[in-house]
């Protein structure tokens, strides 16, 4: 829940608790030594570079595939649709329903996606079911499970609103430090 | 092959390339440029029976007219769930005894439209703002008060659309 005021309290776990504190406190120092002078290039570098992963599991993935196509150039942003390996990308896009026997799958593929990563969920039934409430074998929001960092709702969602969601991912990165951790509370639209 | 089909292939592919440069431009530049083919809100006419077509986007509640009646509530009961009759005590309109509001929660929306449609009061409408990403889910809640705000007149500079048989749909420049 968030609290009352609206901001949002950004809790840090550096380090495990026994034998890691000293690993953890180096890796606090490696990152703000490094993170003060370059945090800026090395966020610059990775907004503009998103290489994403599609789940596409529903009609959704139509609505990107649009996106992607000639009209509505994704690539602009930066967003390259390289179909490699997903240990290759930063950004996984899920697209469509995903089922309890999905699940698995997706939280595999998310596993395998090296750090920093982040996570797009498109459409009402990776938000939150959406048609398939109260559902057997839907998963009722995929955000209980992977952390998802942008939503972006529609039933398919059109083409520029899907922009619109890259376009507010972008901005959290830039307000990320070099670990892809979300710094700012609010971010202005 | 002979030479002259490879010369012949050579120039075909150059020039093919070459005139790509200099035709009208097709990719829309999205956050400087938006394309809504209209800007008309869908609506229903529930004296005529008659919907009227535009962009189903974000609704938009007209408080003034809202009488409480729930019957989006109950027309989206059994598609999506998504609206909440929400109380706000604030607001004192005579009509609404209640004073109960519809609520979207719009990560389950579908925009069906089947809201607007059961309106017999000619309070709800959709707009064509279809840009309601958020990063936190309990963002994605709308109130009413939220609902009641008049959607912005024309979000980004609009082109017109030009429809070729030959080229499909590109811009007007």
């Amino acid at each position: 829940m968030e609290p009352a005021s609206g901001r949002r309290k950004v809790v840090y776990q550096v380090g495990g608790s026994d034998g890691l504190a000293l690993v953890g406190k180096l890796d606090e120092v490696v990152t703000k030594s490094v993170g003060s002078p370059l945090g800026h290039i090395i966020n610059w570098g990775r907004l503009y570079s998103l290489w994403p992963v599609h789940l596409e599991t529903g009609c959704c993935s139509v609505e990107l595939g649009a996106a992607s196509g000639s009209r509505w150039d994704i690539e602009r942003f930066g967003v390259l649709e390289a179909f490699g390996s997903l240990r290759q990308c930063d950004l996984l896009i899920v697209l469509g329903t995903v089922t309890r026997k999905m699940m698995p799958r997706l939280r595999v593929i998310w596993e395998q996606m090296p750090e920093p990563k982040w996570c797009i969920a498109i459409g009402a039934c990776s938000i939150s079911g959406g048609l398939y409430l109260d559902s057997y074998n839907v998963m009722q929001g995929i955000d209980q499970y992977i952390p998802v960092d942008v939503k972006v709702p529609g039933c398919p969602p059109s083409t520029y609103a899907i922009i619109d969601g890259i376009m507010l991912l972008m901005e959290k990165i830039r307000n990320s430090d070099i670990k892809g951790r979300y710094l700012a509370e609010e971010v202005k639209r | 092959m002979k030479l002259s089909e490879f010369v012949k292939g050579l120039y075909d592919t150059l020039s093919t390339g070459v005139s790509h440069l200099f035709r009208k431009r097709m990719t829309t530049m999205y956050p400087e440029t938006q394309d809504y083919p209209t800007m008309d809100m869908y609506a229903y006419d529930p004296k005529a029976g008659v919907a009227i077509s535009g962009w189903r986007g974000r609704h938009y509640l007209d408080m003034s007219k809202c009488t409480g009646c729930q019957l989006c509530y109950i027309a989206c009961e059994n598609i999506a769930e998504a609206i909440e009759m929400i109380p706000v005590p604030g607001a004192a309109h005579p009509q609404n005894k209640k004073s109960i509001y519809p609520g979207v929660d719009y990560g389950r929306c579908v925009f069906c439209g089947f809201c607007v449609d059961a309106c017999p009061f000619y309070a709800l409408y959709m707009t064509p703002v279809a840009e309601l990403s958020e990063m936190d889910r309990n963002k994605l809640w709308y109130t009413p008060l939220d609902l009641s705000k008049p959607p912005p007149v024309n979000p980004a500079p609009r082109v017109n659309m030009n429809i070729d048989i030959k080229r499909g749909v590109h811009d007007e420049r």
